[in-house]
C-alpha cells in the first residue's frame, strides 16, 4: 500500500468540490459587501464629520487587528444576543431574525473584518489619483460628484483593483474557519469525512490541493482584469 | 468691463502671500502676469477660479458678484461654467480620450447633447492641431500634445475667459514653441485670457496688458511697450534684468 | 443588561485568559526565528536559480501561501504522523503536539518570508550592483555592503506585517489540541455560557499585542536605521 492513495485523494477531491459553492458565496459576498465599505468609509473619513472620522478610524484599527477566528466568535455569540437584547428590551423585531443562520453570521464576520482593510485600501486608491484631475474637473464645469463619477472612481478602482484580488484569494482562505460555528465549507467537509475514513492525509491534502488550485487560478484572472481595465495606461504602441 | 477683481488678500501659514491685488479685464484683453517665483501670481490665478480660497477681496465676473472668503457653492459652479483654466501640468483626465477630454465638460458639465458636443469638441481639437489625435489617450501622447488638447478642453466650452497656470513650464523647450503658438492664434482671434507664465516674448508679442507682481502684490502694470520699454519702478527693472539678461543687463557683466 | 452581558464576568477572566499567553508568543516567535531561516534559504535558492531547488522552492512557495494556514495545520497535525509512521517513525503520535504545530507555523512563514526577501532583494536597483562592481567590489561584497542592507530596509515593514499576521494565526492552534487562551475561553465558556464576554477578553488581548508588535516592530526599524543611511549613499556614489 503507497503512503499516498493518489486515487483515493482525487475521489476526496471529486467530494469536496461540491461545497465550493458555498466557499465562493463566502468569499464573493464578503468582498462585495466589504466594497461597499470600503469606499464608503474612505469617502467619509476624507468629508465627513468630526465624530465620524474618528469611529471609522478605531474600526479600521481594531477590524485588522482582531484576528478574523475571534471575530467569528464575536460575531456568532454577539450578534443574537444583540437582536435579543433589542426584542426585549425594546420591542425591536428585525424581520424574522429569531435565529440568524450561521452562514449569515460568518459572512458579517468576514465582512467587517475585510472592510476595514478595503477602508485602507481605498484610501490610498483615492489618494493615487492626483489631486489635478479633480482640480480639472472642476474647473471645466463639472460638479465634486461628477468629477467622482467619471474621472476619480475610474482610476482609484483602477489601481485597487490587485488589492482586492489579494483581499479575495485571503477570504477564500478565511472561509476555512467557518466551521467552527457549524458552516460546511470545504474544510468542514473534509474535516467530516476524516471523522469516517480516519485517512487524514490523503483528505486534507485533498482540501489543500483545491484551495491551491483556487489560489493560482483567481491570481491569474485578476491579473487579466487589471490588463482589461487598464487600457488607457497602456503607452503609445497599441490603442484597441 | 469683463472681470473686475479688488482687494484680494490672502495668508498662508502667517505669511502673506496675496496683499491687496486688483486686475480688471475687458473683453478681448490678452493679460499677461509677470513676476518671479513667490510672488503669489499662480496663487492670485487659482483664487479666480476658486481652486484655493483667498481671504478677503470681491471677484465682479459677468454679472455675478463675489466675496472670496464666503462664496455662494452654487455660484462658483456657474463661473466655472463660463471660464476656463489650463493647467502647469496640463491635468488631462487619465481615463478619457483626448476627444472625451474635451466633450467632458460639455456633456457631464452643460448637459449639451453627444453628438453636438462631439462636433464641437473635434472644431476645438483641429484648431489646435491634433484632430488626428482624438482617440489617444494623456499617455500617448508628448508633454506640447498634452497641453494642447488641454487648450483645445479650454476652448470647446466657449468660455468668457481662459485662465493659464504656466502653460509651458512643464514643458521640455521644443514643444514650448507649439504651443505658445495656439495662444497667440486664440489671443489674435479676440479670445480673453489671463495668463501666468515666464514666457517674455509671449507677453511682448501677444499681451494687451503686462501685469508685473511681485511679494504677493502688483507692482507695475500697463502696456507690454510701456512695461518691457519704459518700466518705472526699480523692481520691474530688476526682474527684467534677471529674466532677459541680454536685452537689460550690462553690458560689461556678460564678458 | 445584567443577564444580556456581564461585565464583571468579563473583567474577572481576563487575567486567567492571559496566562496562556505564552504560548501565542512562544508560536509567533519560534516560527519568527524558524521561518525567517527558512525563507532565506528558499528566497537564495530562487534567485541564485539552483536547478532542481529552485523550482521546488517556487512550488513550495505557492503551495504555502496559496493554501489556508487551517488547512495546513490539520494536513501536518494529523496527516504528517500518519506519513510518519507509514515511513516507519512509529513514535509519531508521541510526539508532543506542540511541536507539530510550531513545524507548522515555521513551514508557513517560510512560504512567505521568502517571497517578502526575494521581492525585496529584486527591489534593489540593478543600478547599485552595477555601480559597486564598477567601484572594484567583488560580487559578495557588493552584495554584503550594498545590496542587503537595501533589501533588508525594503524588507522590513512587510516583515513586520507578517509576523503580526502570523501573531494573528495562532487564534487557531486550539483547533488541533493546543491548549492556549483560544481553548480556555472554549472551555469556560461551556461551562458558564458567557462566551461573548469571554471572547472580547481574548479580542481585547490579541489587540494588545498586535498594537504591541506592530508599532514596536515599526520603532525597532525606525531606531535601527537612523545612522546608516548617509554612510551606504556616500559608499556608492562617492567610491
Amino acid at each position: 500500500m503507497s503512503i499516498v492513495e493518489i486515487s483515493f485523494v482525487v475521489e476526496m477531491m471529486g467530494e469536496l468540490l461540491h461545497y465550493v459553492p458555498v466557499t465562493l458565496a463566502l468569499a464573493g459576498g464578503a468582498l462585495l459587501l466589504a466594497v461597499v465599505i470600503g469606499i464608503a468609509g474612505s469617502l467619509m473619513e476624507q468629508w465627513g464629520p468630526y465624530w465620524l472620522r474618528r469611529i471609522l478610524a478605531v474600526y479600521v484599527l481594531l477590524g485588522r487587528a482582531v484576528p478574523t477566528m475571534i471575530m467569528l466568535y464575536l460575531v456568532y455569540f454577539g450578534l443574537p444576543l444583540l437582536l435579543l437584547a433589542l426584542r426585549e428590551e425594546y420591542g425591536v423585531t428585525i424581520i424574522g431574525m429569531e435565529k440568524v443562520p450561521a452562514f449569515i453570521l460568518a459572512l458579517l464576520a468576514l465582512t467587517l473584518h475585510t472592510g476595514a482593510y478595503l477602508i485602507k485600501v481605498f484610501d490610498s486608491a483615492f489618494l493615487s489619483v492626483d489631486k489635478g484631475q479633480l482640480e480639472a474637473g472642476l474647473a471645466t464645469g463639472l460638479s465634486v460628484w461628477q468629477s467622482y463619477r467619471q474621472i476619480i472612481f475610474p482610476q482609484a478602482f483602477l489601481y485597487a483593483i490587485p488589492l482586492l484580488g489579494n483581499q479575495f484569494l485571503g477570504l477564500i482562505k478565511a472561509t476555512s474557519i467557518v466551521f467552527v460555528i457549524s458552516v460546511v465549507e470545504i474544510l468542514g467537509a473534509a474535516k467530516v469525512a476524516c471523522a469516517g475514513s480516519y485517512r487524514y492525509l490523503e483528505t486534507y491534502l485533498a482540501a489543500a490541493l483545491i484551495y491551491w488550485g483556487f489560489s493560482i487560478v483567481f491570481e491569474y484572472l485578476f491579473i487579466r482584469a487589471e490588463k482589461y481595465w487598464g487600457y488607457y495606461r497602456r503607452g503609445s504602441e497599441q490603442l484597441c | 468691463m469683463l472681470m473686475s477683481v479688488r482687494h484680494v488678500s490672502k495668508k498662508f501659514a502667517g505669511v502673506e502671500v496675496l496683499k491687496d491685488v486688483n486686475l480688471d479685464v475687458d473683453k478681448g484683453d490678452v493679460v499677461v502676469v509677470i513676476g518671479p517665483s513667490g510672488s503669489g501670481k499662480t496663487t492670485f490665478l487659482r483664487c479666480l477660479d476658486f481652486l484655493e480660497t483667498a481671504d478677503s477681496g470681491h471677484l465682479d465676473f459677468d454679472n455675478l458678484h463675489f466675496d472670496f472668503h464666503a462664496a455662494d457653492k452654487k455660484k462658483i459652479v456657474a463661473l466655472r461654467k463660463k471660464t476656463a483654466f489650463v493647467f502647469q501640468n496640463y491635468n488631462l483626465f487619465a481615463n478619457k480620450t483626448a476627444l472625451e477630454n474635451v466633450t467632458l465638460g460639455l456633456t457631464v458639465g452643460r448637459g449639451i447633447d453627444k453628438d453636438e458636443a462631439e462636433k464641437l469638441g473635434r472644431q476645438a481639437l483641429r484648431k489646435v492641431g491634433l484632430l488626428d489625435k482624438a482617440d489617444y489617450y494623456p499617455n500617448q501622447l508628448s508633454g506640447g500634445q498634452q497641453q494642447r488638447v488641454g487648450i483645445a478642453r479650454a476652448i470647446a466650452v466657449k468660455p468668457g475667459v481662459i485662465l493659464f497656470d504656466e502653460p509651458t513650464s512643464a514643458l521640455d523647450p521644443q514643444l514650448v514653441g507649439e504651443v505658445l503658438l495656439v495662444m497667440k492664434q486664440l489671443a489674435a482671434e479676440g479670445i480673453t485670457m489671463i495668463v501666468v507664465t515666464h514666457e517674455m516674448k509671449f507677453a511682448q508679442e501677444a499681451a494687451s496688458k503686462v501685469v508685473f507682481m511681485a511679494d504677493g502684490r502688483v507692482i507695475e502694470e500697463g502696456t507690454p511697450q510701456e512695461i518691457f520699454l519704459t518700466p518705472k519702478k526699480e523692481r520691474t527693472k530688476d526682474f527684467l534684468k534677471s529674466v532677459m539678461p541680454i536685452e537689460y543687463g550690462d553690458p560689461a557683466i556678460l564678458i | 443588561m445584567g443577564t444580556y452581558f456581564d461585565f464583571g464576568y468579563m473583567i474577572k477572566s481576563f487575567p486567567l485568559l492571559l496566562s496562556y499567553v505564552h504560548i501565542t508568543l512562544g508560536l509567533t516567535a519560534a516560527a519568527a526565528a524558524g521561518g525567517l531561516a527558512l525563507g532565506a534559504l528558499l528566497a537564495l535558492a530562487i534567485l541564485k536559480k539552483i536547478p532542481v531547488l529552485a523550482q521546488l522552492a517556487r512550488i513550495y512557495i505557492s503551495f504555502m501561501r496559496g493554501t489556508p494556514f487551517l488547512v495546513q495545520l490539520f494536513l501536518f497535525y494529523f496527516g504528517l504522523p500518519e506519513l510518519l509512521i507509514q515511513l516507519g517513525f512509529t513514535a509519531a503520535h508521541s510526539v508532543p503536539g506542540i511541536i507539530y504545530v510550531s513545524l507548522v507555523f515555521v513551514l508557513h512563514m517560510g512560504g512567505y518570508g521568502a517571497e517578502l526577501m526575494r521581492t525585496a532583494i529584486l527591489a534593489v536597483p540593478a543600478g547599485q550592483r552595477e555601480a559597486a562592481l564598477a567601484c572594484g567590489l567583488s560580487e559578495w561584497q557588493s552584495y554584503r555592503q550594498v545590496i542587503f542592507p537595501q533589501a533588508i530596509k525594503i524588507a522590513a515593514d512587510p516583515l513586520v506585517n507578517t509576523i503580526v499576521s502570523t501573531l494573528k494565526d495562532t487564534s487557531l492552534v486550539f483547533n488541533v489540541g493546543i491548549i492556549d487562551m483560544m481553548r480556555k475561553a472554549d472551555l469556560l465558556g461551556a461551562n458558564s455560557q458567557r462566551n461573548l464576554e469571554l471572547y472580547i477578553d481574548t479580542a481585547i488581548i490579541y489587540i494588545l499585542l498586535v498594537l504591541a508588535l506592530h508599532y514596536g516592530g515599526k520603532a525597532v526599524i525606525r531606531f535601527l536605521s537612523r545612522k546608516r543611511e548617509k554612510a551606504e549613499v556616500q559608499e556608492v556614489e562617492y567610491c
